[in-house]
């Protein structure tokens, strides 16, 4: 899958799933502290990336995700 | 009094310890001969649980006053025979004690579709003597209880170090939502998710149900997680009938997919019915209504 379908799919989840304000969406932006995302959100998150992109994430896989970027990027990387 | 479950359990080491040693010497017996004093003892003494007992038998189940009393003494009685018959089972007592299975069906079903599965339940019977029923079920399944971090008390430590090894392990709810990748694995491995879904704790997410007549707060972390994951569901309880008798019970629960407030609601009506057989076991000794003024 292209970066750019990665982007577009998990942008589509935040502001569809989550009703984020697609205005505050941004690579750079913090996706706890900023977007509010929580343990509840988290579970969507997972069940969501499993279905759409077939891939498997651990807990380990978070731990340097801070940013939406740093989201993107772990999504590239694992759906390689 | 406390609106939410703080996520620690009553009691002291040195308690448990004693109702150990009786039981190990003594036996059973004599451990539920104590417990008359100990329950006389929390009837008045600890005032917290004894106004919340109060309000559910009198306002919840509209007892009279004396079957309030003699229930909120009853109820005290048999919470404390419940934690002596698991220090009991854990230490090679097993034999001791008799089992109905009420839905074993549709366990065994839960287990013979190797999708993993998740066990509801809630502070009523004795859901710990759970595995006693797994055992005879698939003595090689792994059940996890998924619990709150405040769990890890000197209490169930010590517990863990005079029981007997089993395959349960814990799952502790924590901030890195670590938890939520262990359930997710766990699942995926064919593996068996218990946890309750009565207790609220603070700053947490809540939904909102009727429970026996009057709205509640529920912690919407469980009804979430069982409305998302595509795995069977069953409510599980485990009542106590007699001294050594046990009665488990096995419901399946629809799941509507992505409807935790369905799901609770479903939930809540499995707990009243379960509550109309055996009010004496409802085991949450906090204003879990929200409804006397804080003491």
């Amino acid at each position: 899958m292209k970066k750019t379908e990665i982007i577009e799919n998990i942008n589509k989840l935040l502001i569809e799933d989550f009703e984020i304000d697609s205005n505050i969406i941004s690579p750079n932006v913090k996706i706890v502290e900023e977007l509010g995302i929580d343990s509840l959100d988290f579970v969507d998150i997972v069940v969501f990336i499993e279905e759409v992109f077939n891939i498997k994430l651990g807990a380990d896989d978070f731990k340097n995700v801070v940013t939406l970027q740093d989201f993107y990027d772990l999504i590239e990387k694992k759906s390689k | 009094m406390d609106t939410e479950w703080k996520g620690k359990s009553k009691g002291n080491v040195l308690g448990y310890r004693i109702f150990v040693f009786l039981i190990k010497n003594l036996g059973l017996s004599s451990a539920y001969f104590l417990l008359y004093f100990v329950a006389t003892y929390y009837c008045f003494f600890s005032k917290n649980s004894t106004t919340s007992m109060y309000y559910y038998y009198r306002k919840r189940r509209r007892y009279s006053n004396l079957k309030t009393i003699c229930s909120i003494y009853k109820s005290y009685y048999i919470f404390g025979q419940t934690i002596i018959d698991r220090v009991a089972v854990s230490s090679g007592l097993r034999k001791n004690f008799t089992y109905d299975f009420d839905g074993i069906d549709n366990i065994k079903k839960v287990i013979n579709k190797k999708q993993g599965g998740i066990l509801l339940s809630a502070h009523v019977g004795n859901f710990e003597m759970a595995r006693c029923f797994f055992t005879e079920i698939d003595k090689n399944k792994t059940i996890h209880f998924l619990t709150s971090d405040d769990e890890r008390t000197a209490i169930k430590n010590y517990l863990e170090s005079v029981t007997s090894k089993s395959r349960i392990k814990y799952i502790y709810i924590s901030d890195d939502l670590s938890h939520i990748f262990e359930i997710k694995a766990a699942l995926s491995r064919n593996e068996i998710i218990c946890m309750t879904g009565d207790r609220y704790t603070e700053n947490s997410k809540y939904l909102i149900q009727t429970l026996l007549g009057k709205e509640a707060r529920f912690p919407a972390g469980p009804f979430h997680l069982a409305s998302k994951f595509k795995v069977s569901l069953l409510f599980v309880y485990v009542m106590k009938e007699s001294n050594l008798h046990y009665h488990l019970y096995a419901r399946k629960a629809n799941i509507i997919q992505n409807d935790a407030i369905a799901l609770l609601k479903l939930y809540t009506e499995n707990l009243e019915w379960i509550l109309s057989k055996y009010p004496l076991q409802w085991f949450n000794y906090f204003n879990f209504w929200n409804s006397y003024k804080n003491q």
